[in-house]
């Protein structure tokens, strides 16, 4: 059975584009608008992966990592954090919070495909 | 005197502005980038359908793409297909081994003709054989006819020999008729037998030929499809690296369609940077208390802005010819995938207007007309074989006909065996008397002993004839002669498995041919819509003219005029600069220092690099996913 990836960004283009990369490559993709929408539909759904964006109205990525790893299904699920920001400190700052990867935009599909076979196994 | 005034007020204000780099009044800048911004806002926004609708467009194109390449391969391996599955492989080995199964049955043909020529042989001497034991039934109608003379001269003599006369006069006659069937019978089925062999030499000679014409016809169809086979694997292969390349090309487009994203977070925290700094200007961040050197502040924040368009312009501008050139190499994939199909020399494609091997002939079709043949062939053969099966039957009826006929001619032999010794021993009791009739009744048993003699010799020659019979029917039902039928039935479905595989393969080239041309029109439609992004940098474009209203440019700092002149890179040393100039004016709170430090660049930051380095306690050497990408 295909895997469950969700894609958190409140720019339509790059949930657009983080799905089509990976419905092509066989993945099951669902989408949330920011880290509330986000937090919502994991706890309704079996989700097997996030790649969430950074900065984000209502609930941002960081917040939305620490969120999703107080649920027992989702605490040893991998999270990517998908943004513009570089910064060492911010970086420190999402893998404090439980973040398993950090890529910064714009991602080439075969590179995201990478690090989610890796991840995800 | 007033107009002297004016002129000097003029060129108080005028000078005034020059120094401040700024063409509006002050009381106008915060509308005027108020304005500024609203519109920066709207030129995002309104951008972001264009954007959706690309990568929707992109989505259905690398679909249709992902489709395409499918079925070409699909198409390729209906005929390049492993051996095992392949029909032209398992209809080739049927093919072949039928042939070999056809010429062995020439050879065994030929050699049944030599068995009915053995049988042709021996009924024509049965026939000269029967002829003698005929004129044996003459003499005894001769001696039963002198009998009769030589006893009608004494009463007692007539009484004693009459009926012995009348006796071998009718068992004469008898033999005569038997004899007379005999030797028509034979005539018969030696003639029949003759026409037969006749026939079947002929047939068989020209199936010879006609079965070298096929197996020459086979072998050079079969030779052009293995070679065809071979080629298919090929087309697939150059098939999935034009596929790989196209993915390849559409991550390019992935990437550009991103810039929004870039672009949007960008122009969010210029807003605000712009909002920040008219605060500080009208003096509402400190308690409308003016500071010091707030032209300067606003002038650096807005020729850093502008830094940051002429960027932007530069990123779209280069997003727009990186997709373009994409779009374009996609189109050039796509015809070089669709030739990875005609280039495999199967078939000319029609209406894609690529040409397979034109000068050389479809071999699918001849090899079908030469199976056709082939088969038509193997069922002459089976007939050749049916009629050698007819002339045994034939001949084997003859000579149980024949045998039988014979019998009855040695019971008569016998029983006139038995009358002339009958007629001897009653000649000898008449003395002098009986000399000349027993000299007659030893000439009837010598006659008849002459019968048995010629008896034995047609037996002979008809058992001959049997055992050839027997012979040629076990040949006939040999197990390789009734592999033929099974041969020409699997040959039948051949030729259907290769008109359906055939007919399928052109179906699918068909759909492949719509197909590309399809996708072409496609990217043509994509690479006009992608226009919009040279639409964005014009409006990007009026932006700075917009702020160039505002604040003339050769006025700002001459650090920043040269960024803003080159174009270069790393925004980060500027960036620096226009911080410390900041920080000295005491202007620039902590979070705005932040805010601008965050601004994101819509071009690729090499920069990056040397800031995940610091941070990259855990990063994972053994992965090489690229600059951008840390696990931790």
């Amino acid at each position: 059975m295909a895997k469950m990836i969700m894609t958190v960004d409140d720019s339509a283009s790059i949930r657009q584009m983080v799905s089509f990369t990976l419905k092509q490559a066989g993945y099951q993709v669902v989408e949330a608008v920011d880290g509330k929408d986000a937090f919502d539909k994991i706890k309704k759904s079996r989700i097997n992966m996030l790649i969430t964006d950074l900065n984000m109205p209502q609930m941002d990525g960081i917040e939305l990592i620490r969120n999703v790893r107080t649920l027992p299904s989702a605490r040893f699920m991998p999270i990517i954090m998908l943004t513009t920001e570089s910064q060492a400190s911010k970086k420190q700052e999402g893998k404090s919070a439980g973040a398993t990867g950090w890529i910064v935009k714009p991602f080439k599909p075969e590179q995201l495909l990478a690090v989610v076979k890796k991840v995800l196994g | 005197m007033l107009q002297i005034l004016r002129t000097a007020i003029k060129t108080w204000r005028q000078n005034r502005s020059d120094y401040k780099g700024f063409i509006v009044p002050a009381r106008k800048i915060p509308d005027r980038l108020s304005e500024f911004c609203q519109m920066l806002d709207d030129v995002c926004k309104s951008a972001e359908p264009d954007f959706i609708s690309l990568g929707r467009n992109l989505e259905s194109l690398f679909s249709d793409v992902t489709v395409l390449s499918e079925r070409i391969m699909d198409t390729v391996r209906e005929i390049g297909r492993d051996s095992g599955e392949n029909p032209f492989s398992r209809v080739g080995a049927i093919a072949r081994s039928s042939l070999s199964k056809l010429n062995n049955c020439h050879s065994d043909i030929h050699t049944d003709l030599q068995y009915i020529e053995g049988i042709i042989h021996n009924l024509d001497k049965l026939r000269r054989v029967s002829a003698g034991v005929e004129k044996i039934a003459m003499f005894f109608r001769l001696l039963g006819f002198n009998i009769a003379i030589e006893s009608s001269r004494a009463a007692e003599t007539t009484d004693m020999f009459q009926v012995v006369s009348e006796q071998i006069h009718q068992l004469s006659s008898k033999v005569t008729g038997i004899i007379g069937g005999i030797q028509e019978e034979a005539l018969k089925t030696h003639n029949s037998q003759t026409a037969a062999f006749d026939q079947i030499a002929k047939d068989l000679n020209r199936l010879r030929n006609l079965t070298n014409d096929a197996d020459r016809t086979v072998e050079t169809s079969l030779l052009e499809i293995e070679r065809i086979m071979e080629l298919s694997i090929e087309a697939l292969e150059r098939a999935a690296r034009h596929t790989e390349n196209i993915s390849r090309q559409v991550g390019e487009i992935v990437v550009g369609i991103q810039i929004h994203d870039s672009m949007t977070q960008g122009i969010a925290n210029m807003i605000e940077v712009i909002d920040d700094a008219v605060q500080i200007f009208t003096g509402h961040r400190n308690n409308r208390k003016y500071p010091p050197d707030r032209y300067s502040h606003l002038s650096s924040v807005i020729s850093f802005q502008r830094i940051w368009l002429k960027e932007s312009i530069s990123t779209i501008l280069n997003a727009y010819e990186k997709s373009t050139a994409a779009f374009n190499k996609i189109s050039v994939e796509i015809d070089m995938l669709g030739e990875s199909l005609s280039g495999s020399g199967l078939v000319a494609l029609g209406e894609c207007g690529h040409s397979g091997s034109a000068d050389v002939d479809d071999p699918f079709p001849a090899l079908a007309s030469a199976l056709s043949r082939l088969k038509g062939i193997i069922d002459e053969v089976n007939s050749l074989i049916e009629g050698i099966n007819t002339s045994a039957s034939e001949a084997s009826d003859t000579a149980d006909r024949l045998s039988e006929s014979m019998s009855r001619v040695a019971e008569i032999s016998s029983e006139t065996h038995i009358i002339a010794l009958n007629a001897i021993v009653k000649a000898a009791h008449l003395g002098e008397q009986g000399r000349a009739l027993e000299v007659l009744a030893q000439e009837v048993k010598k006659l008849s002993d002459q019968t048995n003699e010629f008896s034995a010799g047609v037996k002979s020659l008809l058992d001959n004839v049997s055992t050839s019979v027997d012979e040629l029917r076990s040949r006939v039902s040999d197990e390789p002669r009734n592999n033929e039928e099974t041969s020409g039935a699997e040959i039948d479905t051949g030729i259907e498995d290769i008109a359906v595989v055939y007919k399928r393969y052109q179906k699918k080239t068909g759909n492949v041919c719509r197909q590309t041309g399809g996708i072409k029109e496609e990217i043509n439609i994509n690479v006009k819509r992608i226009s919009f992004l040279l639409n964005l940098a014009d409006e990007f474009d009026n932006l700075i003219r917009y702020l160039d209203g505002i604040c003339i440019p050769n006025k700002l700092k001459p650090a920043l005029q040269e960024r803003h002149a080159a174009a270069i890179e790393p925004p980060a040393d500027e960036e620096t600069c226009y911080i410390e100039t900041e920080e000295k004016s005491g202007l620039l709170t902590e979070e705005r220092q932040i805010d601008i430090i965050n601004a994101p660049s819509l071009l690729p930051d090499h920069s990056k690099k040397d800031k995940m380095e610091l941070i990259s306690e855990s990063s994972n050497s053994d992965d090489d996913f690229g600059d951008n990408v840390e696990l931790f």
